[in-house]
């Protein structure tokens, strides 16, 4: 079910006499803000609205924005335990179970009286330099703790909002959602309660009566703390959602500031809680004992150990604390120019300047006792005056007595207790001036690390960028590689494919000239040289040629006249020599042939018969194919090869962006640990400056205590 | 841990919203029982969402500063939309938020919070007082690369005062496709903004003008009808836990890798989107 918000109600409440069924609330008032608006309170589960009603009486209606179910079963419970044991840290309450309307419909309300009062922050911060009023509240508040295991109930969220001071300074408890009361045994807890006051160990299943051991623990030792050292509060940034102790702190009790700076504050009630609380955190929830306002370690003002601060010092260490809080480390990480020592000066030198201590102890008998060294010097005069004595030895009987003054006059001086306070004042100086240093020289130490992380970064910044440069250079050189190669090889196919169409054409004329050839040759053949006998050849020529095997045109291809004789070539090559041919003869026979060979070369056809044409064509085009064929494998080759090569240059990009990322990262977290750092070591300056700067006043108020002043003072005052 | 930072005044977190503010707000959205422009609806649910907030941060001594708000517009042009005293300002601390809206509205009650039927006419209780810190404006482009620029710009230098606080939260509300440029880089250089405690939250809020279901806080982009609706998506953070425990106390269910990203949003989803998207660590 989801309640109604936390605006819803505020809208509602505007109108608290349609809204309310109760009719007393009905008839009231709620208080508003300036902008006439309904003023709230909210918490985690429940907003809370004051209403004053005219019949005098002031409640607290308190609206719950999240639904937790058995509400109804816890609070009837609690109201039943609690108005048996009447306890007065208890505020009057009744759940109404269908108190509001909201959104048209009905929702359940705590109507509880108003109680006066401030909350535990409030009040600390109202009165942080009254330690008495802060150490009577510890040991309060640890009655209360008992008060509440005595009746069986644990709060459940103990904390600084749920713990008000009234007026009289009596505790109350609010807020009693996460209650636990005898009778709720077996339901489980409905919230774990505020995670700065709470046993890391906690779970939703702890439930029951050692709810609040550790969170009473957590409260009462702050509580002690804050009694005792005031500066705490400022030096640990108390009140920003907890008193000193944050979630940090108990998670991680070794490297706790708090916890250290309690150990080292030399109070021993503080170091015996540090010790008790870091015990508890080492232990199971289930074991942590109860507080007990007997047992626990008491607050020393309360001991007696110690006095309350004299307002010259309280005025100075208000100083001091204004100064540590005026700086929070956000603060100081955003300006490191923002000086918290300068400002604790500052604040310092307002303050009256100290006044200056004077001899105090009985000079009586030292005074007696110079005044008669002074008439013993007078006597030695007069006697030597009278020439009772020789001047020399006056003069010895002056020096000794002037020397044994001197020499008892120091040793008494130096016994003096104020004397005594004043070497231990300037040797305290000195220690605290060696330890000012020392904080200052570590404030310079982080500052100068502080830089150094930013200039790294920058550095690896540059680098990881001058690494992404070079790889992404070596990739695309690898890839422009792969692009060549595939270049040149569809180069070579192109040019191979240009080359077969030349020898294709080449082909299809060397194919028709040897069907030309071979017509020609076969027609020839048919060409008896008889025909040619009507062309002025003998047959006695005819006869001859015959006999040497030339019976045809195509038996022979040329005639030539050498001197008197003809040569016949034959076909094949062979010279047949006929005397009888004359060169007319021969021409005729040439010019037979030479017919010849025209009329069957007008019959010659001018292509290649189909069938053939289409042979060669076919087995060109298929040689073409085959290289068409080529040019896809290199293509995917060569688009394989360029992936492969980003593949492997692949991780090694995310690898560089991951390094990066995780120097940067780890700069970031560098640059935050180093700042928390610089900030406290700042703040531990500024302590450390102010200290110098007490035990300085308090240094100078020693001197006037010189020895010469002490021996004026013995002799004439 | 990552997310787990503590929320105080001394380590506030911060909450900006960019909203669009296109002509095409000027369409009605789904949801609701009377027709509503779609700048208007925002604009209620965000101005609602300020004064929530200011409640839920109300203790005893007044408003804490555990926030840090602005509301920046994009439309004819990109900056802050406060008005009133806050105008001109990128982000407010919460305190000076709650305690300077720029109107206080008298509205008819959307509900009736009356617990028995009031006569007619019966005086007071018709209306309430509501807060209102800007209007709703819808004219011009959808600049979203420069809402996001703007963004990083002045969360840069909120992340410079505030190394280790709870990561920014940034809510996109748009009702249509970015029209200066590719969103996707500027949406990832905001992302890449850090604190000490991870990386800054940018959610985006679509808004449908037709009656389509609402997809809320989905895991995977697999669903979505198309690829402006998966950009967005890939533009929006993952949900960190505290945020999904609250969406699963309002019954969502939702995975772990769920986004904070809802698409056609109608009036009910814009509220629950809102709700989810603020949830940070538990406020006391």
């Amino acid at each position: 079910m989801r309640f109604p918000s936390a605006s819803s109600y505020m809208e509602a409440l505007q109108d608290p006499a349609s809204c309310f069924s109760d009719p007393e609330l009905a008839a009231g008032t709620p208080v508003l803000t300036a902008l006439g608006l309904p003023r709230a309170m909210s918490g985690n589960v429940a907003t809370v609205f004051r209403v004053e009603c005219p019949t005098g009486r002031n409640y607290a209606v308190r609206c719950f924005i999240r639904s937790f179910e058995d509400e109804e079963q816890r609070y009837t419970a609690i109201a039943a335990h609690l108005d048996r044991l009447a306890p007065t840290w208890r505020v009057p309450f009744e759940l109404q179970r269908e108190g509001i309307v909201v959104e048209g419909r009905r929702w359940p309300i705590l109507k509880m009286e108003w109680s006066s009062g401030q909350s535990l922050t409030s009040y600390l911060e109202r009165n942080l330099w009254d330690s008495p009023a802060i150490a009577y509240l510890a040991l309060r508040f640890a009655t209360l703790a008992q008060q509440l295991r005595n009746a069986g109930v644990a709060h459940g969220d103990l904390q600084h909002g749920n713990i008000l001071v009234a007026p009289g300074g009596d505790l109350r408890l609010i807020d009693y959602d996460g209650m636990y009361v005898p009778g709720l045994d077996r339901l489980a807890s409905n919230e774990r309660g505020h995670r700065n006051y709470q046993h890391p160990g906690r779970t939703q299943q702890d439930f029951g009566p050692h709810l609040d051991h550790f969170p009473s623990w957590v409260i009462y030792t702050s509580l002690v703390a804050v009694a005792t050292d005031p500066l705490l509060w400022g030096r640990l940034d108390g009140g920003d959602e907890c008193l000193l102790f944050r979630h940090e702190d108990l998670e991680a009790p070794g490297t706790s500031p708090a916890i250290a700076a309690l150990e080292a504050s030399g109070d021993d009630s503080l170091a015996a809680l540090a010790q008790l609380l870091r015990s508890f955190l080492a232990r199971d929830i289930g074991a942590v004992p109860p507080l007990s306002p007997a047992k626990a370690p008491q607050p020393a003002i309360t001991r007696g150990d110690i006095t309350p601060v004299a307002p010259e010092e309280l005025a100075d260490k208000q100083a001091l604390y204004a100064a540590l809080r005026g700086t929070a480390p956000a603060a100081v990480a955003a300006g490191p120019e923002a000086r918290v020592a300068e400002d604790a000066m500052r604040a310092h030198e307002q303050l009256p300047p100290p006044v200056a201590m004077r001899f105090a102890g009985p000079l009586t008998l030292s005074r007696t006792a110079v005044r008669a060294a002074l008439g013993l010097v007078v006597l030695i005069v007069v006697i030597t005056a009278a020439g009772a004595l020789s001047p020399a030895l006056g003069v010895l009987a002056l020096l000794l007595v002037g020397a044994g003054v001197l020499a008892l006059g120091n040793q008494v001086y130096t016994a003096l207790p104020e004397v005594e306070a004043a070497r231990e004042a300037e040797a305290e100086l000195g220690r605290r001036r060696a330890a000012a240093a020392a904080a200052e020289a570590r404030v310079d130490d982080l500052a100068a690390r502080r830089a150094a992380v930013d200039a790294d970064e920058a550095a690896a910044r540059e680098r990881a960028a001058r690494d992404a440069d070079e790889l992404e250079r070596r990739e695309a050189a690898e890839v422009r590689a792969v692009e060549d190669d595939l270049r040149k090889t569809l180069t070579a196919l192109t040019a191979r494919e240009q080359a077969s169409y030349k020898a294709e054409r080449d082909a299809l004329a060397a194919a028709l000239h040897d069907l030309h050839r071979d017509r020609i040759v076969g027609e020839l053949a048919r060409r008896p040289l008889g025909t040619a006998s009507g062309r002025g050849v003998s047959d006695h020529v005819l006869y001859g040629l015959a006999l040497d095997g030339i019976r045809t045109a195509g038996d022979f291809v040329d005639v030539e006249v050498r001197g008197n004789i003809a040569v016949v070539v034959a076909a094949d090559g062979r010279e047949v020599r006929v005397s009888a041919i004359g060169p007319r003869e021969a021409q005729s026979i040439m010019a037979w042939r030479r017919s010849v060979e025209e009329s069957v070369a007008v019959l010659l056809p001018n292509k290649l018969p189909p069938e053939k044409e289409r042979q060669v064509r076919e087995h060109y085009g298929a040689l073409r194919e085959a290289l068409a064929g080529e040019e896809a494998p290199a293509r995917a080759a060569a688009s394989a090869a360029a992936a492969e090569v980003k593949a492997r240059f692949a991780p090694q990009h995310d690898q560089l962006a991951v390094e990066l990322k995780a120097s940067e990262a780890a700069a970031v977290r560098r640059r935050v640990e180093l700042d928390q750092q610089l900030a406290s070591a700042r703040k531990e300056a500024a302590e450390a400056q102010w200290r110098v700067r007490s035990f300085q006043r308090e240094a100078a108020a020693y001197r006037e205590l010189t020895l010469m002043r002490f021996l004026r003072q013995l002799t004439w005052e | 841990m990552a997310y787990a930072a503590e929320i105080s005044r001394a380590n506030p977190t911060c909450f900006l919203f960019l909203i669009d503010q296109s002509e095409s707000m000027k369409n009605n959205i789904g949801g609701g029982d009377k027709p509503m422009q779609k700048a208007e609806a925002v604009a209620d649910a965000v101005n609602r969402l300020l004064s929530e907030l200011s409640i839920k941060c109300a203790k005893e001594d007044g408003v804490r500063d555990y926030f840090h708000v602005g509301v920046i517009g994009y439309g004819a042009s990109v900056g802050p939309i406060f008005d009133g005293v806050l105008a001109g300002r990128d982000l407010v601390p919460l305190s000076e938020v709650a305690a300077q809206p720029a109107r206080l509205e008298e509205r008819a009650r959307s509900y009736s919070h009356a617990a028995t039927a009031a006569p007619p006419g019966a005086g007071p209780g018709r209306t309430v007082k509501f807060p209102t810190w800007f209007s709703p404006v819808a004219y011009g482009d959808t600049p979203m690369c420069g809402a996001f620029g703007r963004a990083r710009g002045v969360l840069e230098a909120w992340l410079a005062e505030h190394p280790r606080s709870f990561p920014p939260i940034v809510v996109n509300i748009t009702d249509g496709e970015s029209t200066d440029g590719d969103a996707a880089p500027y949406a990832l250089a905001l992302q890449d903004l850090t604190t000490a405690d991870g990386h800054l939250l940018l959610f985006n809020l679509h808004l449908s003008s037709d009656q389509s279901e609402p997809i809320i806080f989905p895991v995977q982009d697999r669903y979505l009808p198309d690829d402006f609706a998966r950009k967005l998506h890939r533009m929006s953070s993952v949900l960190p836990d505290q945020m999904r425990a609250a969406a699963n106390r309002q019954g969502l269910m939702l995975d772990e890798a769920a986004r904070g990203f809802a698409f056609n949003a109608d009036i009910s989803a814009i509220v629950q989107f809102l709700d989810v998207g603020t949830q940070v660590l538990e406020l006391r």
